[in-house]
């Protein structure tokens, strides 16, 4: 079957409803659907950038709030409620709390916004912040901090992830349970937040756990039924996999680790997604699992329909620092040494900011993310461009000092293809880092890490020459963060103290700002409706939307 | 039944009725009394095949990783182990174990509380060995680079540090990175107090120039694009709107020294100067 065959395919298996809250396949496959925000990054490609200029350089300054929604949910006040707890079962490995924060993006499709955080899912009307309907499930426990990154939709249904790893399929219309599926036992300490990315009759989801070293997987499945498609083990499985021996035993490749827990990005031209990885287990204690430790810490493409490995790229062999490989993998199409081409671009929490060719995996660039002077983990690089880990940075039993400490994180970044210039929020630190756990067979993290000083390293946004990777301007104040970016030649962000903040992209100056009462949590969207731009941030539990004043 | 904790065993204070579900994997959860008879039947009974910790690996009999086993991880308070060891797994000779059907619950959860201790991160000890050359720390201490000695003296204010951080060395390490206390104030902006934030625990001074000239000092309590507050010496917040680059804010940290040095130290000069301190 052929690429358009299997779109024609999958269109037919659309549930018939093509009147409100339906997402027409044609405008998940759009470049920045000006009107819709139906993905995680807003598109495929993870640039999140729009085309909207109504809102510019020239009149930022009247923006105002439009609206703002507290998302609210318990059992007792949901309109829906589900979920696999019964009284007097217990938890595993957490359980449910009333303290939550949206971290991921909300859809916005036909008017209509979906929200989602840990076990908790709402609709509103994005015009006017007014809720339709909320959505609890009764949680048997997982990690809640991770929160759920968004939902995925297919037609008239949501599909969202829970910290007790089961994927969950709402009615878009009514935010009825459609069913839940056990994606991994919590009971094994595996949790699950990912946003499921929707291609064509494609949901794909990922499961990550850390403590009790597991294995980890990405799996494509039925929107229909949330059966399993195909799916695709982050560490080989069997002898002649790629991969296979930079693990020294079974044991360690099946405890391996690498959790697929972020959003993917997709190129619908290639039909590759893009898969990133994170860390190896067990975390800081390393000496069971001698080698590169393929695929932890890395960028994987992956056939769509048949999650065959194209290609790789592992930013962080061997990692021992917890620095999951899980930042945004942005698409971006543009000139590099004279001739166009697709390129692939991870800002890293290594500490490097990488380009590839997203077709082939060829490596073009690595450059410190960071101040240099900070990236004291790498004793070089291969002819790859991948960082050569230094030995004596692993944690060592009387400490060793590392930098550059997390210098960034999930929170997605932005491209703005008009500047060229590449956005992402960064921290800097230097740390002692301890092994603690020295057996043959090391388990959970094995080490103790975090144990600082002020280093003097900076905190904030970083513009950067998508061209040389250098640093075009800093604002200092903010670190990890979502960012948005638009035409209208705007940078969306926080500014580390009190303040959402419209940045001039070109060069940072601050062109308006809005006292927030808590840091935002999520990263900036726009999307436009009957002719209105809106700028749409989450802080903890409230959505905030924003227009020009009128 | 004394299994109060374990995956899926009865919750702690909880029942059918119970309002709130209970966590029964975190460790407070486990009836320490269970886990310790456990442990003395694993170690006279299962020791021998599967390690002392449980974790089998190349010197033991058997390779199998208990705590990573779904014999384990998938047993709900016993239930299902006790029930195994009464058949065990012939095909990979493991025996059975004729045991009373309590002591196969105490050495589930026994195991279960092995699996815990190694989740509990927040909890893990490190180890505390003092690996330096307290010759080469002396030489630090006095030399070029870490001009400690232009601050301090081991006879006078770093008199007894080495007791003072309990001869520990991840904690006196940590007192040597932080100048004895916690402190922020980097390069970044934000709120006092927050990592890189203006407050820095008392060890930054802010001066405050105003447009007219005028200088005010004080403890920064907000330092952004759009505010400016400190806290002057006599406890009065005085707080600015900022236009632009006014006022102008300049930090100042008496820790400025142990902030240079963390880009400069190597992991031996850390060490060094611990062995150094630990018996001063």
């Amino acid at each position: 079957m052929n690429l358009k065959s299997l779109s024609i395919a999958a269109v037919a298996l659309l549930p018939v409803c093509l009147s409100a809250q339906f997402l027409d396949p044609k405008v998940l496959q759009k470049p920045n659907p000006v009107d819709a925000w139906p993905t995680y990054h807003g598109d495929y490609s993870g640039k999140r950038y729009s085309e909207l200029t109504q809102i510019n350089k020239s009149n930022v300054n009247t923006l105002t709030l439009a609206w703002q929604f507290k998302a609210l949910a318990t059992a007792e006040s949901a309109t829906n409620v589900g979920g696999p707890w019964k009284p007097g079962d217990p938890t595993y490995w957490g359980g449910p709390t009333d303290s939550y924060r949206i971290a991921g993006s909300p859809l916005m499709v036909d008017g209509v916004m979906y929200i989602s955080a840990m076990d908790r899912a709402w609709a509103i009307n994005a015009r006017t912040g007014e809720q339709k309907w909320s959505y609890f499930f009764k949680t048997r426990g997982g990690h809640h901090n991770n929160g759920s990154k968004g939902m995925g939709m297919y037609g008239g249904w949501l599909f969202f992830e829970t910290p007790d790893c089961y994927l969950v399929s709402l009615d878009a219309k009514t935010g009825k349970e459609r069913w839940y599926k056990e994606m991994a036992p919590v009971e094994k300490d595996y949790f699950c937040s990912t946003a499921p990315l929707v291609v064509r009759n494609h949901i794909f989801t990922g499961v990550s756990g850390d403590a009790l070293d597991n294995k980890a997987w990405l799996d494509a499945r039925d929107p229909e039924t949330g059966d399993v498609q195909w799916r695709w083990y982050t560490t080989p499985q069997k002898s002649g996999d790629p991969g296979w021996d930079t693990w020294p035993d079974e044991y360690s490749r099946q405890h391996g680790g690498a959790g697929p827990w972020q959003p993917l990005t997709y190129d619908p031209d290639l039909n590759l997604i893009y898969v990133t990885t994170g860390n190896p287990n067990p975390v800081g204690a390393s000496q069971s699992r001698k080698g590169d430790n393929l695929f932890t810490c890395s960028l994987v493409a992956l056939n769509a329909d048949t999650g065959k490995l194209v290609w790789y790229y592992q930013m962080s062999p061997h990692d021992t620092h917890d620095w999951d490989n899980t930042e945004a993998p942005v698409l971006i199409d543009a000139q590099w040494k004279g001739k166009p081409r697709k390129l692939v671009v991870e800002a890293a929490r290594n500490g490097y900011f990488f380009v590839l060719d997203r077709a082939t995996g060829e490596h073009l660039l690595t450059a410190p993310l960071v101040d240099k002077e900070f990236l004291n983990w790498n004793t070089g690089f291969n002819d790859k461009g991948q960082p050569i880990p230094n030995p004596k940075k692993e944690p060592q039993i009387d400490g060793a000092l590392v930098g550059a400490g997390n210098a960034t994180n999930w929170p997605p970044p932005s491209f703005d293809p008009q500047t060229g210039l590449f956005y992402v929020g960064t921290n800097e630190g230097m740390s002692l880092s301890y092994l603690v756990d020295t057996s043959d067979r090391p388990e959970g993290y094995g080490y103790s890490g975090g144990f600082g000083g002020n280093s003097g390293g900076r905190q904030g946004i970083r513009a950067i020459d998508l061209q040389t990777g250098k640093l075009k301007w800093m604002h200092d104040g903010g670190g990890p963060q979502g960012l948005l970016t638009t035409a209208g030649g705007l940078l969306f962000g926080f500014d580390g103290s009190n303040s959402f903040c419209a940045f001039d992209a070109q060069t940072g100056k601050i062109l308006w700002h809005t006292w927030m009462p808590v840091a935002t949590t999520n990263g900036p969207q726009t999307y436009l409706l009957d002719g209105f731009q809106f700028i749409m941030v989450a802080a903890q539990d409230t959505v905030y939307a924003y227009t020009l004043n009128r | 039944m004394a299994q109060r904790g374990g995956r899926g065993g009865a919750p702690a204070g909880g029942g059918p009725n119970a309002s709130r579900p209970v966590e029964i994997t975190a460790s407070r959860a486990f009836e320490m009394s269970s886990v310790d008879r456990g442990g003395k039947i694993f170690a006279e009974q299962c020791a021998s095949c599967h390690g002392a910790n449980a974790r089998g690996g190349k010197t033991t009999k058997t390779d199998v990783d208990l705590l990573r086993s779904d014999y384990v991880l998938m047993d709900h308070g016993g239930r299902e182990f006790s029930d195994f060891l009464k058949t065990g797994r012939p095909d990979k000779n493991m025996p059975k174990f004729d045991l009373p059907n309590q002591d196969g619950v105490d050495v589930a959860m026994w195991l279960h509380h092995q699996v815990t201790v190694a989740v509990e991160r927040q909890s893990y000890v490190k180890l505390n060995v003092f690996s330096g050359d307290a010759k080469a720390g002396e030489a630090f201490f006095n030399g070029s680079v870490g001009k400690c000695n232009t601050c301090h003296s081991v006879t006078g204010d770093l008199k007894g540090i080495g007791e003072k951080n309990h001869h520990d060395n991840p904690t006196l390490q940590a007192s040597i990175l932080n100048g004895g206390s916690l402190f922020g104030g980097g390069r970044g902006r934000g709120r006092g107090g927050a990592p890189g934030g203006g407050g820095g625990g008392g060890n930054v001074t802010a001066t405050v120039t105003l447009k007219n000239g005028e200088e005010v000092k004080g403890t920064p309590r907000m330092i952004t694009d759009f505010v400016v507050e400190i806290r002057t010496p006599d406890g009065e917040d005085k707080t600015w709107l900022r236009d632009g680059e006014w006022p102008k804010v300049k930090l100042t940290n008496r820790l400025q020294a142990h902030i240079d040095l963390m880009l400069k130290y190597t992991d031996a000069d850390i060490h060094n100067l611990s062995a150094y301190l630990n018996d001063k």
